[in-house]
């Protein structure tokens, strides 16, 4: 009898490490959403962005970004400290509605549940773009965050689990290495363009910051 | 045979004799020849690598062998596993780099579009 109690005590032990970590997968990410199958969207688009980042591979990248002694890196690895994924779908397109509402509508309906809400939602008239940022939010803590910028030729859809700071995320662009990407382009607002003219800008209520302090406090005056 | 014959022949065989001043340097002669036959065959016949297998050193040497091997192996599997980790490692930090950049573009985008709905217009 107690040789059978130290076995079972034993196949506990041992499987106790295996179920820890293979719960926080198996329970389901507040802040994560499921993204539908975008194949005949990447068919038709001239370029595709598809990315999916678990917490394993979030990890991996972060053990990367450890190694090396960039101050850029180091910022990086600031930002993504706790972040359960980053998913990202984005599709640019030579034509005009090369994809429907209906593809967007699955996403967005997720964003109606409990726990999200809308932060920012920018729409330009003119350039008929749409950008709606979501956080999910517990208490004081932001669990999730989605971005969905529609335009006639690109659609992007951003997830990213866990708690992220929008303010340093803001920060971040232009210090990888990669080319800034050009606001004014991927907005469809030309610089030149009087904002108020071309340009729709509706700030949603937030319940625990506003949008200006989640965005960032500082100003590009 | 009568049997006073019989008797009399069996006194004359048993009688006592002499064994002579060299009886003894025989007797122990034979016996070191016997002893020499007795442990020289079974020397003999024990195969070789029996016999060296059964000394200490040569254990100990096929288990740090074994020992070492087995290291090597295990070493040899976690520094493939960390490669390929690396490799996986850079392939995400990549993916990271350039989701953060496309998210932090949107976000700038959506800042930059407040920031001039609310700074009135010249």
């Amino acid at each position: 009898m107690r040789f059978r109690s130290v076995i079972l005590l034993s196949g506990l032990l041992t499987l106790a490490p295996v179920i820890a970590a293979a719960q926080p997968g198996q329970l389901a990410q507040p802040g994560r959403l499921a993204l539908p199958n975008f194949s005949a969207l990447a068919k038709k688009a001239s370029q595709s962005v598809n990315i999916s980042l678990d917490p394993s591979l979030i990890g991996l990248a972060a053990g990367v970004l450890s190694a090396d002694s960039n101050p850029n890196d180091a910022a990086i690895k600031d930002l993504i400290s706790g972040l359960q994924g980053v998913y990202v779908r984005s599709y640019t397109f030579d034509h005009d509605d090369a994809y429907s509402q209906t593809d967007v509508d699955a996403v967005r309906a997720q964003l109606t549940a409990p726990g999200w809400a809308p932060l920012v939602s920018t729409h330009d008239r003119s350039q008929q773009s749409d950008v709606d940022i979501f956080v999910r939010r517990s208490g004081r803590s932001t669990q999730g965050m989605a971005i969905i910028a529609a335009q006639p030729r690109r659609l992007t859809i951003i997830n990213i689990v866990g708690p992220i700071d929008l303010a340093k995320l803001a920060q971040l662009q232009g210090r990888f290495g990669v080319p800034r990407i050009d606001v004014s382009n991927l907005l469809g607002t030309s610089a030149q363009l009087p904002a108020s003219a071309a340009t729709g800008v509706s700030v949603l209520p937030a319940p625990a910051h506003t949008a200006e302090q989640a965005l960032g406090p500082s100003r590009d005056r | 045979m009568t049997e006073q014959e019989l008797e009399k022949a069996l006194r004359a065989a048993l009688r006592a004799a002499d064994p002579g001043d060299d009886f003894a340097d025989g007797v122990l002669a034979r016996l070191d020849a016997a002893d020499a036959a007795d442990v020289a065959p079974a020397a003999i016949v024990m195969p070789a690598a029996q016999h060296r297998r059964r000394t200490p050193l040569r254990r100990w040497g096929l288990a740090a062998l074994l020992a070492a091997c087995v290291i090597a192996g295990i070493g040899l599997v976690r520094w493939r596993q960390q490669t390929l980790d690396w490799q996986r490692g850079l392939a995400a930090r990549a993916q990271l780099l350039q989701a953060l950049n496309i998210a932090s573009a949107n976000v700038n985008a959506v800042r930059a579009a407040v920031i001039r709905e609310e700074e009135p217009m010249p």
